[in-house]
């Protein structure tokens, strides 16, 4: 069974909010002081692959895809050691601001290029776009079922069992392989890898391309396009500090209670 | 005239969801403003009284998609479904509320109408003839605002950051009955089993007038006891930061935050929890914030309007007992 899990790579979301910077002249966000990380659903939709190896040593394979304008070989790393198999990483300046389209499109050509899979994964939505499209257009460019929102999956040689979180609770849906599944946070965080496996990681079949390797069959055409970034409005209060048994008493006397 | 098609959501007991009342009134300010009818789109299985309901909103009309096929959410059915309304309405908007169903459904539908989508945007900015979607990316450090080429632009837009469209005082809207025909050799998922509770509306927690909520600091699923007995003597719904929720203290419905429950209750009170930006944007249209946490300068203070700096375990037992005390 072949897996591949589709990662970006952002910078870390729980940076201290001046650390993103806006560069309004070439809308851009630029981060100071915070060094890029695995996007944090990305990481989950991993975990859920190592999960199904977990059961099935042997025969899993795990091929972690990285596409972005330069991907950092620390962040790859990091999925490696976690017990990806292998790595492939797409690089290219053309990689610009893209929307969720044309990354679909562009992991499409990649997937294909790395050939035989049975599953693919993506995380529930980028640190930081935050638009939660691309795995399901992914499916439907590559013309296979996706779900979303999965917390679970169990494949067969066929099919695959996934659950998938709704509203109160969960749903138990099989689709036949291959197929896609877009993963939430609900499917646990990824494991901490030991220092042996950190070092075997290393060691572990890495293949690096451009875009231009990709056969994209034409220009990548935006459906959305960015206009324009700005800060966000800093909401803040001013905050009544009290002491613990004084709460109750404050709270009634402000009527909040 | 253009249209604005503001696709309606139901909850299990087949009532218009709240976040679906909301996109309804940010497909009215499109169509006011870009100056388009608004039409309010319901589909399902038994659905006249859901229908019914929607004709009191103020809308030039309520389209009915009424088929058994579509009693419950199956993704490639809707997705047809909603691709055959289009190819007849030609809607140059399509608007829906940020739901579990809206994540799964809105890149299906942008993909089959081959438009472009914002997911969970905050606001709308009307700028010389284009219409913008504002939207929080790099989880709520950065705000963005999008363009969307091709029709229908497509939108889905986050929970209570809307005030939910309000029954008109004019005629009721008419109805029509659109009819599709769904073909189920394309349908390749199955579902096997539902394992839910509650009848599909946000939980408790996105009502509740109060929400005690719980962070890593509580350390444990014992932290939770003690917040438990705070949320029942305050008659409020318990809710959790993500990590709790991650590591297995508490179901992962109590989360609150921007991939969790929205919630914007009168009172909401936070217990050893940071105050991160993704948590913060699922609670900071509370009225009143009360933030208990041990470090003094913990961005939760920043936003709170009462806070107490202090170990949980001491400040919780003092709050009960004071709660406890006669009035
Ligand atoms: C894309 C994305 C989406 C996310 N979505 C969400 C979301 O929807 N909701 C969400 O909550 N998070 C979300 N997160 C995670 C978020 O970034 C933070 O990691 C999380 O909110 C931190 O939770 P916390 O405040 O409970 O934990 P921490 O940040 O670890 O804070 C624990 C706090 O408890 C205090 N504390 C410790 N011990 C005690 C004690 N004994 N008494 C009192 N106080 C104590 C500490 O001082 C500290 O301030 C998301 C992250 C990303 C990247």
């Amino acid at each position: 069974m072949n897996i591949i899990v589709c990662m970006k790579q952002a910078p870390d979301p729980e940076g201290p909010r001046d650390s993103f910077c806006i560069n309004v002249e070439d809308m851009k966000v630029e981060p100071k002081g915070i060094p890029p990380a695995l996007s944090l659903f990305d990481e989950n939709a991993l975990e859920a692959a190592l999960r199904i190896k977990d059961a099935d040593k042997e025969n899993v394979k795990i091929t972690v895809l990285c596409m972005g304008k330069k991907v950092s070989s620390a962040v790859l790393l990091k999925a490696l050691a976690a017990g990806a198999d292998a790595a492939v990483m797409v690089q290219g300046a053309e990689y610009g601001v893209q929307d969720s389209f044309s990354t679909a499109r562009a992991l499409a050509a990649a997937v294909a290029k790395i050939g035989d899979y049975d599953l693919i994964l993506c995380g529930r939505q980028a640190s930081d776009s935050n638009a939660g499209q691309t795995g399901i257009l992914l499916a439907y460019v590559l013309g296979i079922p996706a779900v979303s929102l999965a917390q679970k999956i169990v494949p067969d040689s066929a099919h695959a069992l996934i659950e998938r979180v709704l509203q109160g609770g969960y749903e138990t849906v099989k689709a036949p392989l291959p197929c896609l599944a877009v993963v939430g946070n609900e499917a646990g965080e990824l494991r901490y890898p030991a220092m042996k496996e950190r070092r075997l990681a290393k060691k572990k079949p890495t293949s690096e391309w451009a875009m231009d390797d990709l056969a994209l069959g034409g220009a990548l055409s935006q459906k959305v396009t960015l206009k324009r970034l700005f800060a966000p409005t800093a909401r803040t209060r001013a905050c009544k500090f009290v002491a613990g048994d004084a709460l109750a008493q404050v709270l009634r006397e402000d009527q909040v209670i | 005239m253009g249209t604005v098609l503001a696709l309606m959501e139901l909850s299990r007991d087949r009532e218009v969801l709240p976040s679906s009342l909301e996109a309804l009134a940010v497909g009215k300010m499109i169509a006011e403003k870009v100056g388009l009818k608004l039409a309010a789109l319901v589909m399902g299985g038994g659905i006249e009284q859901a229908a019914e309901s929607l004709r009191a909103f103020p809308t030039d009309e309520v389209l009915v998609v009424d088929q058994p096929l579509l009693e419950v959410y199956q993704p490639e059915l809707y997705t047809q479904a909603v691709e055959q309304v289009c190819s007849e309405i030609k809607p140059d908007y399509l608007v829906m509320g940020e739901t579990f169903q809206s994540i799964d459904l809105a890149p299906r539908l942008a993909f089959a109408l081959d438009s472009g989508l914002v997911t969970g945007c905050v606001d709308l900015e009307f700028d010389s003839g284009e219409t913008l979607f504002i939207k929080p990316v790099y989880s709520g450090n950065v705000m963005a605002a999008y363009a969307v080429e091709g029709v229908p632009r497509l939108a889905t837009f986050r929970s209570k950051s809307f005030e939910p469209a309000k029954p008109g005082e004019s005629a009721p809207s008419p109805v029509r009955s659109l009819a599709i025909s769904l073909d189920q050799s394309s349908v390749k998922i199955q579902a096997v089993e539902q394992v839910l509770s509650g009848n599909g509306h946000a939980q408790g927690l996105e009502n509740a007038e109060i929400v005690v909520s719980g962070g890593r600091g509580l350390g444990g699923p014992e932290g939770f006891e003690i917040l438990r007995e705070l949320a029942d003597q305050l008659g409020g719904a318990l809710g959790a930061s993500r990590p709790p929720c991650d590591l297995g203290w508490i179901e992962p419905s109590a989360q609150v935050g921007i991939t969790g429950a929205i919630v914007a209750p009168d009172l909401y009170v936070a217990v050893g929890i940071s105050g991160s930006t993704q948590h913060v944007g699922g609670m900071e249209g509370a009225k009143t914030i009360v933030a208990i946490n041990d470090k003094e300068d913990a961005p939760i203070f920043k936003i709170a309007d009462y806070g107490v700096a202090g170990d949980y375990k001491e400040v919780l037992p003092q709050l009960l007992e004071g709660l406890g005390r006669s009035k």
